[in-house]
């Protein structure tokens, strides 16, 4: 299990320590899915490189299978890496445009010392196979691929060192839809067949739908709810998530907005309203709301949201 | 519609850029009407050719190595003359632009310039087309931000682009954009680069600001939740060509053309009902290349329903019930 | 299209090449191309002008012209390969270092920038002072006066590439520093340096002239360009041939150089690689 408790992070800018992520506690079980889901600056990003250790986080803990990874050395998480892996959101960038894709790919086993160099080959190749790319792609480099080609490379790399877990930040965010679905089911399929547990990070609550078990929201580097697919989806109990299901475009012209449009912007991460910092974009906030700052409670088993009202409906 | 309500007809326009491996055809014979006050959607996926149409209807992009090889894009001025966009000359593309066709960017933060005020790069398009004066130029451009939404405009005026939030930059290309009330609005991919809170805002701006002005509106985006929301009519373009016209109904509830069908198919969408991981049904295959596109239909190599006749000859857009227009030989044999 | 073949679709490219071909090859040949002895003094037929005997003329010592340019071409590309070479490992290894470790950053970019405040002339003389008129002293010289703008260079590149999502994904997958930038900064680091290295050569040879015209670089009878011009100011009236010679040689070498670095970055940006 993944284990985040607490998470505080902050980035260094120009000289003073912005903190983007305050307090989150989230779990993601062995073969479990959970989605992690934001707009820009719900600090999710910033949580998938914290649990990866690509940062240090200033505070609480991220534990791997029982073991605290907070403040490990480069060293020390080196081992560890193998059991939990990344695919990013660029597919231009995330690959070294000098190497060919055997390289790519074979790197994670060069670094954990899988197998032997000359069935490296084959596994690259067998890994190929299963991303849906032919085998002759081992000798050609990144930009001979289109993006949906290269996320299948992307994954092909984390998933070759076999991985318990993998950290799936926006994988088909910059993807055309239609390629979408073909990554969309490939994930979905890889994580059936190796019981994967995955963290899906997303903006896209309709992707988030086919591929999630968990949702876990985010607004402004804290939690909001937290809920079983099904539930957050049917009756979500924040209104924050209430708000993004509704702004979500659907391909249907006849759609009737149930609940009003959201007003006002996200406020900047260095100024947070006091309280519940939705409140200022609230259409239930009360004045209550400015003096306390909510805390995760349940609404149901597995199912949480940081509101300090329990009557808003969801029509 | 009648001639008179026509305000922007293209006719078999084809855009097509140099390059060292040889001409890339971005568009190839799109044809469409747009009449004042309505929205029509480009949408398609990446090489569709959508914002390169748009690119071309106000002669955008740079050439070379881009350049317009045939056909015709009659635009009617406020003082009711016809002018063709591609034989138009610069200086007359010049006069158009920004006083009777504005145009929205995806990228706001590059589309506006880092070392001019914002309440500046609103009035500049009201001083140089209207002929306003400074101060009346800085006054009614702050209106105009205040008609766009944006809170304490006589204070943002005089902030700089990289001092406001991507959706008060997209509200202020839009105010530059409309500052002369111009009579068509391109907008390219305007909210796609917006958190989905704000997108949905924006959206509605410009639907009331469309309504108040009257103007006709080219929205080009991939989404289609978008064009749900925004569009009175939608053209599907895929590999360069318009491959389905139809008002935006019709489009979701009996789409004609395989492409149509099977995007719409493979969008994931919000329901009730689903409680784990479910699988999406994809469009095998990738967009073709525009150096390199198959003859006949192009969606054809991808297509579950091609036939031989398919891959010979490029479709004509033929006329399908309601308003629709269905590039495809065999449309009448595929069920919506 | 390769890098190689958009550089050959420029007319001004290829012949930046062919100059630049010919100079080298002339100067390594030189030993075997040239018809005389560069040395070969014959004070009876000094400053003769071009004749089909000597097709550059004769100096004031009845050298012969043509093969002591050739010579002195010889040490302008051996100088400027060696330079190139000492300051692209060295500006390499400090812009590694400079990029990679924050503390050794600062330090390392304060000192660059104070060998960058001296004009390079100045700088050169002052190091030639020290050590003495030798063609490794050159190169030692000169590598020191190139070595910052090389390592400022590297330094920059290595600070973008870090930041790069792939590295990143090298991170993730465990990858250790060293791993990180042998496999990925490096490789993505031989365009710049490639392109550098060009506007170094042609810095070098310029410099090398100019030192060696103001008598602290090779000394005669040697024959470097940039000796054989100092030695050739007396006699304009007289035989200006013998000042064209030399100038000529650095001028279309440099030019060459500095058309064929320009070239060369535009043929490897990437971005410029594909239109779709």
């Amino acid at each position: 299990m993944i284990a985040v408790s607490d998470l505080d992070v902050a980035y260094a800018s120009a000289g003073r320590a912005m903190q983007v992520v305050h307090g989150v506690s989230l779990t993601v079980a062995p073969g479990e899915v959970v989605g992690l889901v934001g707009e820009s600056g719900s600090g999710k990003t910033t949580i998938g490189r914290a649990i990866q250790r690509l940062l240090e986080p200033r505070g609480g803990s991220v534990s791997l299978d029982g073991t605290d990874i907070t403040h490990l050395s480069r060293r020390e998480l080196r081992p560890l890496r193998r059991r939990m892996q990344m695919i990013f959101q660029d597919p231009y960038a995330s690959l070294n445009p000098r190497l060919t894709v055997a390289a790519i790919i074979g790197e994670a086993c060069a670094i954990h010392g899988i197998g032997t160099r000359p069935d490296r080959a084959a596994r690259v190749a067998r890994m190929l196979e299963q991303v849906g790319l032919p085998e002759e792609a081992m000798h050609r480099f990144p930009h001979e691929f289109s993006g949906g080609q290269r996320q299948r490379i992307s994954i092909a790399r984390a998933l070759i060192v076999e991985p318990a877990y993998l950290i799936a930040d926006e994988p088909v965010s910059a993807l055309d839809v239609s390629v979408q679905a073909q990554v969309i089911n490939l994930l979905n399929q890889m994580q059936r067949e190796r019981g994967l547990g995955m963290l899906f990070i997303s903006h896209d609550l309709a992707v988030v739908q086919h591929v999630c078990h968990r949702v876990v929201v985010l607004y402004l580097g804290r939690v909001m709810e937290i809920a079983a697919v099904h539930a957050l989806y049917a009756a979500p109990r924040h209104p924050y998530t209430q708000a993004l299901l509704n702004a979500a475009p659907q391909p249907n012209p006849d759609r009737r907005r149930t609940v009003p449009a959201l007003r006002g912007e996200m406020p900047r991460p260095d100024a947070p309203p006091s309280g519940c910092v939705f409140r200022t974009r609230c259409p239930h906030a009360l004045p209550v709301c400015a003096m306390m700052v909510p805390t995760l409670t349940q609404v149901a088993p597995g199912h949480l949201k940081a509101c300090l009202r329990d009557d808003i409906p969801y029509p | 519609m009648s001639d008179a309500d026509a305000l922007l007809r293209v006719d078999g326009l084809r855009t097509v850029f140099a390059t060292p491996e040889g001409d890339a055809t971005a568009v190839a014979d799109v044809s469409f009407v747009l009449c004042r006050g309505e929205t029509l959607a480009l949408v398609g996926e990446s090489g569709s050719g959508k914002s390169v149409t748009a690119l071309s209807v106000m002669r955008l992009f740079e050439s070379p190595p881009g350049r317009i090889d045939s056909g015709t894009m009659r635009f009617r001025e406020r003082d009711g003359q016809v002018v063709d966009l591609v034989q138009a000359s610069e200086p007359q593309m010049r006069a158009l632009r920004g006083a009777e066709i504005g145009m929205i960017f995806q990228e706001p933060m590059t589309s506006l310039n880092p070392l001019i005020t914002v309440g500046e790069q609103v009035a500049e398009g009201m001083r140089r087309h209207a002929g306003l004066g400074r101060r009346e130029a800085a006054a009614r451009a702050i209106a105009l931000l205040a008609r766009v939404g944006i809170a304490a405009p006589e204070l943002r005026a005089r902030d700089y682009p990289h001092h406001l939030s991507g959706g008060m930059r997209q509200r202020t290309m839009i105010a530059i954009a409309l500052a002369c009330a111009p009579s068509l609005l391109i907008a390219d991919e305007p909210t796609t680069a917006l958190d989905v809170t704000i997108q949905g805002q924006i959206l509605e701006l410009l639907r009331d600001l469309q309504r108040e002005l009257g103007m006709a509106m080219l929205f080009i985006t991939h989404d289609l939740g978008v064009v749900a929301e925004i569009a009175d009519r939608v053209a599907v373009m895929y590999a360069g060509r318009v491959v389905e016209m139809a008002p935006v109904r019709n489009i979701f509830a009996t789409p004609r053309h395989p492409y149509t069908q099977a995007l719409l198919r493979s969008l994931p969408r919000i329901t009730t009902g689903i409680a784990g991981p479910v699988d999406l049904v994809p469009i095998p295959g990738q967009v073709p290349s525009p150096l390199a596109l198959p003859s006949g239909c192009a969606f054809a190599p991808r297509c579950s329903h091609a036939q031989a006749d398919c891959r010979e000859a490029m479709p004509p857009l033929l006329d399908a019930p309601d308003g629709t227009n269905v590039a495809c030989l065999h449309w009448r044999e595929l069920a919506p | 299209m390769s890098p190689l073949r958009r550089l050959l679709t420029r007319p001004l490219s290829v012949a930046s090449l062919l100059m630049l071909i010919l100079v080298v090859a002339g100067g390594l040949c030189a030993p075997w191309l040239a018809p005389f002895d560069p040395q070969r003094m014959d004070i009876m037929h000094r400053l003769l002008p071009p004749s089909s005997l000597h097709w550059l003329g004769t100096d004031d010592f009845g050298r012969d012209e043509l093969s002591r340019t050739l010579f002195g071409a010889r040490l302008s590309v051996l100088a400027g390969i060696l330079v190139v070479l000492v300051s692209t490992v060295c500006g390499t290894v400090l812009g590694l270092l400079a990029g990679s470790v924050r503390r050794l950053d600062d330090l390392l970019m304060r000192f660059a920038d104070a060998l960058m405040a001296f004009p390079d002339i100045l700088l050169a003389i002052a190091l030639m002072a020290a050590l003495g008129p030798s063609l490794l002293d050159v190169v030692l010289a000169l590598g020191t006066v190139y070595t910052p703008r090389v390592a400022r260079l590297v330094r920059g590149a290595v600070l973008v590439l870090r930041r790069q999502t792939f590295v990143e994904a090298a991170e993730a997958l465990g990858a250790s520093d060293s791993r990180i930038v042998l496999v990925h900064v490096l490789p993505n680091l031989v365009s710049p340096l490639l392109v550098q290295g060009t506007f170094v050569f042609a810095a070098a040879v310029l410099t090398e002239a100019a030192l060696s015209f103001l008598g602290a670089g090779i000394p005669p009878p040697t024959p470097s360009w940039g000796n054989m011009i100092a030695g050739a100011q007396q006699y304009i009236d007289r035989a200006m041939w013998l000042i064209f010679a030399p100038g000529l040689a650095i001028l279309l070498t440099v030019l060459a150089l500095q058309i064929l670095g320009d070239a060369l970055r535009d043929a490897l940006d990437p971005r410029l690689r594909r239109l779709t």
